[in-house]
């Protein structure tokens, strides 16, 4: 399976899980407007971007190595291990080597999140979305950045005391990652 | 994420009903230099109009130049929150100082708003009809509207005020209308900034100094208000401003303008300062018309006066009591200036006037009267002029004293 298919579906199972009460057409539409997506994207980048590694022959689009795949679950897996700086390596990387997939950004974004650079995070993710802003995961994130540095900053309005440029730098908070990839095949 | 959200158009309806009420467009104008006011109201304005991005870039800047900003913060807050998709954060909070602290920075965004948009004052052709006639020595003026929270500062050139500049200000914790030690509430009347405190004599609290007034002057002895150190002064450190009802009675602008103010007004420390609890714009006509008929009334008491016009004087002190005033009448010496002038007199006879209607009292003007003698020093007679039920003035309470 293509990395693009996978992530489409990985972006949809997100939005479906965090749309309640998601009606049938909800889902059609949803459905047909990620194909039109895929579609663009693929007219857009078959023109422009080199395949990614060895290509079905038949397919314009870029598509995932095993090996891309593989390190963006060994990135994982350095995650849930702990080993922050080494899942760093891993995603800036993979930005480095296929900087058109938001995915590595989002997940780049959670490692510095959780060791509490917000700003660093934060950026990222901006950069995720700039590449697709219909990534629900990557918004939802940013989402819980910015309400996280509002209540930060409304605090200071109202009790006063620390400085917005100089305070609470170091202060971690969870973001979500992507989940691994399957690669078919 | 530069349109606005669900969630910011929530916002909008709950949290600043009063920008809807009032948008101004035209008001914020480019043409003004910027300022801290200036800049903040920008944000809300921008903010209003849905552009959150731009208006977070504002805020931003605003934050580097004025970091202690609680109200920068405040809204840096809500257009974060916004972005994420959130309401404005303690919206619905039922912490009571909490509650308190968001009333005061909104109260203080809302007062602000309110001035720059125009709705406070129509505009600059219009004086505060207190201003009736400065004195010839006086060169500059500050009036000072409560409810508005607000400091203008006026320029007094050969009979002509001129606007020089107007800050947001800080008054008493429990509003307008000081009566006793204590109660935390702003004078309202006319005074006179008496000196100038330098920061070096002052705890941090007071910012860069402060100009004491006279309060509690003659009229306010005499209606038995007490309290003392009633002040213009700088803000605490760890904010640009207060909310606009903090401070234990002082009016206080922040830092920046308080130095501002210094700088316009230079060492001149004899300066009327006018807190007026329920302000009147007029125009020049009816400032004018003002003014004329109660400098009639002071001429009629000064030709009596020079006369030593008994029965005039009874008619202008008729509503002293009969007792205290026959026994002025009788020994000059005493506290009431009755006495008529002689020849070795020491002051001329001519008076410099300065008349300033009175607020908080039904129709009352206060006529300052300086007799400046060729040694420098100085007589002032301080009278508190009303309208009996017929309408003619009167001399309700006199001082004087000596400089």
């Amino acid at each position: 399976m293509l990395l693009e298919q996978t992530l489409d579906q990985q972006r949809l199972s997100a939005e479906l899980l965090e749309t309640e009460n998601i009606s049938l057409i909800n889902r059609v539409q949803l459905l047909e407007k990620q194909k039109a997506v895929s579609v663009a994207r693929a007219n857009e980048s078959g023109a422009t971007k080199q395949p990614l590694t060895q290509s079905d022959s038949h397919s314009e689009r870029p598509i995932p190595s095993a090996e891309a795949i593989d390190r963006f679950n060994h990135g994982l897996t350095l995650i849930t291990q702990g080993r922050s700086d080494e899942a760093i390596t891993v995603y800036k990387g993979l930005i480095k080597a296929f900087p058109q997939f938001p995915q590595p950004y989002n997940n780049l974004a959670s490692v510095f999140a959780s060791l509490g650079n917000l700003e660093r995070a934060e950026s990222l993710l901006r950069q995720g979305l700039e590449l697709d802003d219909r990534y629900r995961l990557l918004r939802k994130n940013l989402g819980s950045l910015l309400i996280h540095r509002a209540s930060r900053i409304y605090r200071e309005a109202i009790d006063g005391e620390r400085d917005t440029n100089a305070s609470a730098k170091k202060e971690p908070i969870a973001l979500q990652a992507f989940d691994m990839l399957s690669p078919l095949q | 994420m530069t349109q606005p959200s669900k969630a910011y158009n929530t916002l909008k309806a709950i949290f600043w009903p009063w920008v809807i009420l009032s948008v101004p467009g035209h008001c914020l104008a480019a043409a003004e230099p910027t300022t801290y006011e200036s800049t903040l109201l920008r944000v809300v304005e921008t903010m209003h109009n849905g552009h959150l991005d731009p208006a977070r870039i504002l805020v931003e800047s605003l934050l580097t130049e004025y970091p202690h900003s609680r109200t920068a913060k405040l809204l840096y807050a809500d257009i974060l929150a916004a972005q994420g998709g959130r309401l404005p954060l303690g919206e619905r909070t039922s912490h009571t100082r909490e509650r308190a602290a968001l009333d005061d920075l909104q109260n203080q965004l809302r007062v602000r708003w309110r001035y720059q948009s125009g709705q406070s004052k129509a505009n600059d052709n219009l004086l505060p009809s207190r201003l009736l006639l400065p004195g010839r020595d006086t060169h500059y003026l500050i009036y000072v509207d409560l409810p508005e929270s607000r400091l203008y500062v006026y320029r007094h050139q050969k009979g002509q005020l001129i606007h020089l500049h107007d800050y947001y200000v800080t008054i008493g914790k429990n509003g307008i209308g000081k009566q006793i030690e204590g109660d935390r509430k702003t004078p309202v009347g006319v005074y006179r900034i008496t000196s100038f405190i330098p920061d070096a004599e002052l705890p941090p609290r007071y910012g860069p100094g402060a100009l004491p007034i006279d309060y509690p002057n003659s009229i306010d002895r005499m209606t038995q208000r007490t309290g003392y150190g009633i002040w213009l002064h700088g803000t605490e450190p760890g904010y640009v401003n207060r909310g606009p009802y903090a401070s234990d009675g002082c009016v206080s602008l922040s830092n920046q303008e308080f130095e501002h103010l210094r700088e316009i007004t230079g060492n001149a420390t004899d300066i009327p300062v006018i807190l007026d609890h329920a302000p009147v714009w007029l125009n020049q006509e009816r400032l004018q018309k003002r003014r004329a008929n109660a400098i009639t009334a002071v001429q009629r008491w000064h030709s009596s006066w020079l006369k030593t016009d008994k029965a005039g004087l009874a008619k202008v002190y008729r509503a002293m009591s009969a007792t205290s005033l026959e026994e002025a009448l009788r020994n000059p010496s005493q506290d009431r200036p009755l006495s008529p002038l002689t020849a070795d007199w020491n002051y001329p006879t001519i008076p410099d006037i300065e008349l300033m209607g009175y607020p908080n009292l039904i129709e009352t003007f206060l006529a300052r009267l300086t007799f400046k003698n060729a040694a420098g020093s100085r007589l002032i007679i301080n009278q508190y002029w009303q309208h009996d039920e017929r309408k003619n003035w009167q001399v309700v309470a006199e001082r004087r004293h000596t400089q």
